[in-house]
């Protein structure tokens, strides 16, 4: 089941490995790219671009905006590509973690323009968190990833920090629900999402 | 406490959504070493990534690749630039001397400009940090006046008990050759080193200050040799009052 869900978008598009394991080229375009190689630059780019638009387009939701979030988050990239290090995570997590971080400042600034802007909720989260049955879209969002897999009530608060950008008293008050539950949610879906890739990869 | 409580907390930092007192705690937690939860923080990061790959969605719009290496080769780092070999006719003599002129005007202003969008990078993330710290509520500010051979020099330490602090000094001259600055905490009377620095060329400098564990009454800055020392032997150049 897990397999299945995960083998065929995830093989064409990651070249990193699970566990820190990563194929040496993906960390050797980074070090050219502090090096200012512009080629490697464009390998960088080509390589993990789509895995960052789509984590951008899912926060920002508007396209345009998204393609302009890109293109500050590779750009920040060629620019700190000297600060990367291997030991804190491959460059897939690294460049995932800037996108979603500048994805969330957008999202945040037009909610600063607009007092009555709110973060838009990811589909998954929100038929979730009313306990309604799962409208299709969410559907194919939990069966595609591994997040997925997860038991609902553990997958929405992942959902709610990781793609809506809010804190956990944010979450706690969005789904009425104590503080120390969220924690425990956030703790045990971590884990579980640890071992399911884990073990795809072993 | 119990590291049952950082393991949550580090749950909710992985995910961005730490806040409040909890992440003042976890931040500390981090400072003082903890292998564990720096294990758990990139293996959920990793496992994040992993798990967003899989989803669903749009591909990027190709103007943004056009962009960014329009971009990076306008900006272009001198490790980037290959030089090329090329076959010169005569009559292409005084063309290729414009362009050799061209390029090396070009190249110095490059690089001219690279350096000063580092500078202003760097300033700006001192700025930012100094900004960081006077949002936290439990921040105060210590103003060091100039003494011994600085009387014009002045600062202020903008300082967080628990987060460490961060000095803005001015007016006070280069130190000389062979010499630094040195920055100290002092409490009951015992001063802690805490940085060696230098000022910019307007006597300018922004440090940061690690926290002190046992608490500060006093911050100071003497003129020590470059390298520092473990307790001061120099004259004090700028005091926080007692």
């Amino acid at each position: 089941m897990l397999e299945m869900s995960l083998a065929g978008d995830v093989a064409d598009q990651t070249h990193a490995c699970y566990n820190g394991a990563v194929m040496p080229e993906a960390a050797t375009l980074v070090r050219r790219m502090a090096d200012g190689d512009r080629v490697a630059f464009g390998a960088f780019y080509d390589r993990y671009a789509t895995l960052a638009y789509r984590m951008i387009e899912r926060i920002v939701r508007d396209p345009e905006d998204a393609a302009d979030v890109l293109q500050d988050v590779f750009w920040g990239a060629w620019e700190a590509a000297g600060t990367y290090d291997p030991a804190r995570g491959t460059p897939e997590a690294w460049i995932i973690t800037r996108a979603r971080s500048r994805a969330i400042d957008r999202v945040r600034a037009v909610r600063r323009r607009g007092a009555t802007f709110v973060a838009p909720l990811p589909e998954g989260a929100m038929a979730g968190a009313a306990g309604s049955p799962e409208t299709p879209a969410a559907e194919r969002v939990a069966v595609k990833t591994a997040l997925g897999e997860l038991a609902a009530d553990e997958r929405v608060v992942l959902e709610l920090a990781y793609y809506a950008g809010l804190t956990q008293t944010e979450i706690a008050a969005r789904l009425r629900q104590p503080l120390g539950t969220v924690k425990t949610r956030m703790r045990r879906g971590l884990e579980r999402l640890q071992a399911m890739l884990g073990k795809r990869d072993a | 406490m119990t590291h049952e409580t950082m393991e949550l907390h580090a749950a909710a930092y992985t995910l961005g959504a730490l806040d409040g007192d909890d992440l003042v705690e976890f931040e500390r937690h981090l400072a003082a070493g903890c292998a564990r939860c720096e294990t758990f923080l990139r293996d959920s990061g990793q496992a994040l990534a992993a798990a967003h790959a899989a989803a669903p969605g749009g591909t990027p719009p190709a103007t943004v690749r056009a962009a960014l290496m329009a971009r990076a080769a306008a900006h272009s780092r001198p490790a980037a630039r290959v030089p090329r070999r090329r076959t010169w006719t005569w009559m292409l003599a005084p063309v290729a001397a414009m362009v050799v002129g061209a390029l090396a005007t070009s190249l110095y202003l490059a690089d001219r400009y690279e350096r000063l969008r580092d500078r202003l990078a760097e300033e700006t993330d001192a700025m930012r940090r100094v900004v960081d710290l006077l949002r936290e509520p439990g921040t105060r500010v210590v103003t060091l006046a100039g003494a011994g051979p600085a009387p014009q020099a002045h600062a202020r330490v903008v300082w967080h008990d628990t987060n460490g602090g961060q000095i803005v000094v001015s007016g006070l001259p280069a130190a000389p050759h062979g010499k630094a600055y040195e920055l100290w905490t002092i409490r009951g009377g015992t001063p802690s080193p805490a940085g060696v620095f230098s000022v910019d060329e307007a006597g300018r400098a922004i440090v940061r200050i690690p926290p002190a564990s046992a608490g500060v009454d006093v911050f100071a800055v003497t003129l020590e040799p470059a390298q520092g020392v473990p307790a001061p032997t120099g004259p004090i150049v700028l005091a926080s009052p007692r």
